[in-house]
């Protein structure tokens, strides 16, 4: 398989270790990135905020220079990301005055069909299993470690671009995780909201929702979560420490990018991945 | 249907006159707790033709999880709505309506979101004051997270006239 990588502005800044990340586990799982030469932020969430046009315009730019790689789809690492390119992917494919006035604002050409996966979606558990059957040097301390699996809100909703055939209940990463060797708990936050990008206007929001993901996830047995977002990872990890000021006992819990769980599990070593970088420390696993 | 309703409708490509006021959405939603109107009520003022709906802080405390849309069993795209409502309303003072201008000044010029300028550009446009966010900023920074020089690709200040209007953003 051979995907145009959009890596979206969070994977190349504040969210470096999810970019290292994909990298890694894509060679090691046999999946060719192509750069995007010149992708453009996709807009979130400030276009859709905005203008429906320049929601579908700022990802249209992306959109036809993939277009030109031949490659097999569009692959992004970010939720938020992705819910955009897809969804103006889909209104581009499906209406033809929305494909018109997206080249007009573009001047490129939008014609036929490009595939637009996230990350959680290119990884096939069975192959997975098989490969991990080989003996290598599967990082020892992930076996059996229990994780709490969180999609958040953008890859499950509006249900036109869920990654899950269930958005309400999604399994699609707890599979993955547990192919790898890994334990999930079974927990109620999976698709709740971690308040997004709501970190710099309103913190004390972000806060309040982080920490409630937190303590659920702690009570229901969790030793790390398992994230496939940047910006879900920036508050679970960055804004760790404010959100669970207010609970009785926190024990700071790793928030692992479902890319560095399967990068790790397929032999590539932890120094090779950006885990030094994360604000709670991943040490048990490095 | 009066003029605002119709209006709110075609943008928002929903229709909020099958409303019944179950407050599904108002239950399930992350932010209700800071709202002034609660969602159904946002609903409520929106298929009454109630303008006034647009001055709501609600309007921009709605952080977009979509969860109202998912759950609405009329199908009322309600997330959709709060969309269509930041659209047109006049009313931008909020946080949230300084950040997204500060997000899309930077991707106007860069064609990419660079998180130092842009906190910068929010803390001062948003009299927030300078060191909003530092603490934040400074463990980002150790981290290697924090890159001091912008990411560019293109200046997208024509697309933007293109599609916003001359007057646009």
């Amino acid at each position: 398989m051979r995907l145009a990588y959009f890596p979206g502005c969070a994977a190349v800044g504040t969210g470096r270790e999810l970019n290292s990340s994909v990298s890694a586990a894509c060679a090691a799982y046999g999946i060719e990135l192509v750069d995007i030469p010149g992708w453009v932020c996709c807009g979130a969430s400030a276009a859709h905020m905005t203008s429906a046009a320049l929601a579908r315009s700022l990802p249209a730019v992306s959109l036809g220079k993939a277009r030109q790689l031949g490659a097999d789809g569009l692959l992004t690492a970010c939720a938020a990301c992705y819910n955009r390119l897809k969804l103006a992917e889909l209104e581009i494919r499906d209406n033809p005055r929305v494909r018109a006035e997206c080249e007009e604002a573009t001047r490129a050409k939008l014609d036929g069909e490009l595939a637009i996966y996230h990350a959680v979606e290119v990884f096939d558990p069975a192959r997975l299993g098989a490969l991990l059957a080989t003996p290598t040097s599967v990082a020892p301390r992930l076996k059996g470690l229990k994780v709490a699996c969180y999609y958040g809100c953008l890859l499950t909703r509006p249900k036109t671009v869920s990654v899950d055939p269930d958005p309400v209940n999604p399994s699609l990463m707890d599979d993955l995780v547990r192919a790898c060797g890994l334990d999930t708990v079974d927990w109620p936050f999976k698709t709740e909201c971690c308040g997004a990008s709501m970190v710099l206007p309103r913190p004390e929001s972000v806060s309040r929702l982080t920490g409630r993901l937190l303590d659920a996830a702690a009570a229901c047995g969790a030793e790390a979560v398992v994230v496939a977002c940047p910006l879900c990872h920036a508050n679970l990890d960055l804004k760790q420490p404010t959100a669970r000021r207010a609970s009785a006992n926190p024990v700071p819990i790793p928030v692992l990018y479902l890319t560095e769980v399967l990068a790790l599990a397929l032999g590539v070593p932890g120094s090779k991945l950006d885990l030094r970088r994360h604000t709670v420390p991943v040490p048990a696993l490095v | 249907m009066n003029e605002f309703t119709t209006s709110v409708n075609r943008i928002a490509a929903t229709d909020v006159m099958r409303c019944y006021q179950c407050a599904k959405c108002s239950g399930n939603c992350p932010m209700a707790r800071d709202m002034d109107l609660l969602p159904h009520q946002v609903v409520h003022h929106c298929l009454m033709g109630v303008q006034e709906v647009l001055d709501a802080h609600s309007v921009w405390i709605c952080d977009g999880c979509h969860t109202c849309t998912e759950r609405c069993p009329r199908e009322i795209d309600v997330a959709g709505l709060f969309d269509a409502l930041r659209q047109v309303t006049s009313a931008r003072n909020a946080p949230l309506a300084q950040f997204n201008r500060s997000l899309l000044a930077g991707v106007r010029r860069m064609g990419r979101v660079n998180e130092l300028p842009l906190g910068l550009h929010f803390n001062l446009t948003g009299r927030r004051g300078l060191l909003n966010g530092a603490g934040d900023a400074l463990r980002l920074y150790r981290k290697g997270k924090l890159p001091l020089l912008p990411h560019r690709s293109a200046n997208l200040s024509a697309l933007f006239e293109r599609v916003l209007g001359g007057g646009g953003q």
